[in-house]
């Protein structure tokens, strides 16, 4: 699950830990239509055969040949395009960072990414017969902050890539340090001197493995 | 009209999908980020390609050109037409 590949920005000591794509069923859902596409010619040719049998003489046939040959070549080649479309779109986890790269069509991309350690909360969902039977759903990754939330749809087993993801969370904060910074604000009200009643009552707590109790010491630090 | 011009079109559209190819093929190269698997997508593709033109060149090989088309002229409908009215008028 650690692929050799590169990407724009990749630090030299980075490394990628998961390549994530949609599971190939929802590819062969969207594109179901092409079996239908791909199945016309031969209706044509038995129809026009048995109801219109000039389509064999002279002038036709040959035309109809190479019309033929024309429709599955531009067939295959928007295959390609809706393969490109599929693949382009991916989730690149390093172990520093999770990468969102959404490819709308042939010319619109938008990548976005952010670091593990901003990671406040991964939930997965699986919807649907096709999502139960075949193991696909979505992770939300809610990040810190007014960063986006980063959704991973449709991919392949939710549930380990969501225990992936917290391990590779749990990894980034041991291995950056941020685990043994001691909580610095903001501080419990002290008694002996007069306060006002809006002071925070809680103290934030030190990581303790979980994202959700780092996140604030994360964004002190930050 | 000699069918050899119908084979000239086909040429001239299949270069145009030559150019599409070309088109994404850099498109695909040119993209950073890109699993190890795409090779194989490609030469699936490349081989279905070649078999679909390469079938297509076997009847296109075989065939004789040269053949022309005798489309039916203008002629054919308007001279029946022409002749209906001058009957009309003759008969006036």
């Amino acid at each position: 699950m650690a692929p050799d590949i590169n990407f724009p920005g990749k630090l030299t000591d980075e490394h990628v830990k998961l390549l994530l794509r949609r599971h190939p069923f929802v590819l062969i859902r969207q594109n179901l239509i092409y079996i239908l596409y791909f199945i016309v010619p031969p209706i044509l040719y038995f129809f026009g055969k048995t109801y219109f049998s000039f389509i064999l003489s002279f002038p036709i046939y040959p035309v109809f040949i190479l019309l033929i040959s024309l429709y599955y070549s531009f067939f295959l080649f928007f295959l390609l395009v809706e393969w490109i479309d599929y693949y382009f779109d991916a989730w690149i986890v390093t172990d520093r960072r999770l990468i969102d790269v959404e490819q709308v069509g042939l010319f619109k991309r938008t990548v976005s990414e952010t670091r593990l350690e901003k990671i406040q909360d991964v939930t997965f969902e699986v919807k649907g017969i096709f999502g139960t039977i075949f193991h696909y759903g979505s992770i939300n990754v809610q990040t810190a902050g007014a960063a986006q939330n980063f959704t991973l749809n449709q991919i392949s087993d939710p549930a380990e890539i969501k225990s992936a993801l917290l391990n590779l969370y749990e990894e980034r904060i041991k291995t950056s340090g941020l685990e043994n910074i001691p909580p610095t604000a903001p501080q419990a009200p002290d008694k002996s001197t007069p306060t006002d009643k809006s002071t925070p009552l809680s103290t934030p707590q030190a990581p303790s493995g979980r994202p959700q109790g780092s996140n604030n010491i994360i964004q002190d630090i930050k | 009209m000699n069918i050899f011009y119908i084979l000239i079109g086909y040429y001239i559209i299949l270069g145009i999908l030559a150019l599409f190819n070309i088109f994404v093929i850099l498109h695909i190269v040119k993209y950073k980020y890109l699993g190890p698997y795409y090779k194989i997508i490609f030469i699936v593709y490349f081989i279905l390609m070649m078999g679909i033109l390469g079938f297509t060149h076997l009847f296109i090989f075989k065939f004789d050109w040269n053949q022309q088309i005798y489309l039916p002229s203008i002629s054919d409908f308007t001279d029946g037409f022409e002749g209906s009215i001058n009957v009309q008028l003759n008969n006036r």
